[in-house]
């Protein structure tokens, strides 16, 4: 690559000398770029079962995405304020497990059957990314 | 910092008084900028062991990265990094741990031998 471009770096860096991490920015170098994100909840069924969220996203190849949800902490007896990171597959996976994948044209989190129980609302946050997952 | 830099907002947002997360670029922020990505492989050996790929990042610190996998279920998706047990009872995993010199990703199947298809992305960022 020539050398020319835009490079911010951070304050107190030499963006002349600075190296790649003391950059805020550096038009050498591809980020995430958001294609979309949302957010959504479910509702456990009564009696608990299975569930999968479908966002359609239709890129026509598998994207990079990042997914978040509240879980159901059984120890406090109730849905989080906070959201996690998923996959989350406390403790071992299974049907106690909130999974994504991507496809070419949808990405899916599949909530396990014993994910929390009947009643519970699970909110969620999605974001998906122009860059490709494969 | 001062009030001078660069600001790029979203559609229909005003530069002068669009909040952070409404902006694209703003240069008091830092960014994640990607300095290698690629596609790589695993023999999964399905002997319930974990079978690993080494990606040499060739960082000077240990970088952030984020990565996905097609795995043994479906060679229609992809699963990012900490899928374990697909609902398959096969005990399919995926993980990624990152050193000084390397980034490692590990591939576990209980039952069966196959190949998983691993894409990556290794930041500019330290991971810790």
């Amino acid at each position: 690559m020539a050398n020319y471009g835009l490079k911010i770096s951070k304050p107190g860096y030499d963006v002349s000398s600075a190296s790649d991490s003391e950059l805020v920015y550096s038009s050498k170098f591809d980020t995430l770029k958001v294609f979309s994100s949302g957010s959504g909840s479910i509702t456990v069924p009564n009696p608990m079962a299975e569930q999968t969220v479908t966002i359609t996203h239709n890129l026509g190849y598998r994207p990079a995405f990042m997914f978040y949800t509240q879980i159901f902490d059984v120890f406090s007896g109730s849905v989080t304020s906070g959201y996690y990171m998923s996959p989350y597959t406390d403790p071992v996976g299974g049907d106690g497990s909130i999974m994504p994948y991507v496809s070419t044209t949808t990405l899916k989190i599949r909530y396990g059957a014993v994910h929390a129980p009947s009643g519970s609302v699970i909110n969620y946050k999605y974001f998906i990314f122009y860059n490709k997952a494969i | 910092m001062s009030n001078y830099g660069i600001k790029i907002t979203k559609d229909g947002y005003d530069t002068s008084s669009a909040s952070i997360p409404n902006q694209i670029l703003n240069s008091s922020c830092n960014s994640l900028k990607i300095v290698a990505e690629g596609q790589t492989t695993i023999s999964v050996n399905g002997n319930n062991v974990d079978d690993t790929v080494t990606i040499s990042h060739g960082r000077s610190n240990i970088p952030a990265f984020l990565a996905f996998a097609q795995l043994r279920g479906s060679s229609t998706v992809s699963y990012p990094l900490n899928s374990y047990d697909l609902f398959s009872g096969s005990g399919e995993g995926f993980k990624g741990t990152a050193n000084s010199s390397n980034i490692v990703f590990t591939a576990t199947d209980s039952g069966t031998a196959y190949t998983a298809t691993i894409y990556y992305y290794i930041f500019a960022e330290p991971s810790r």
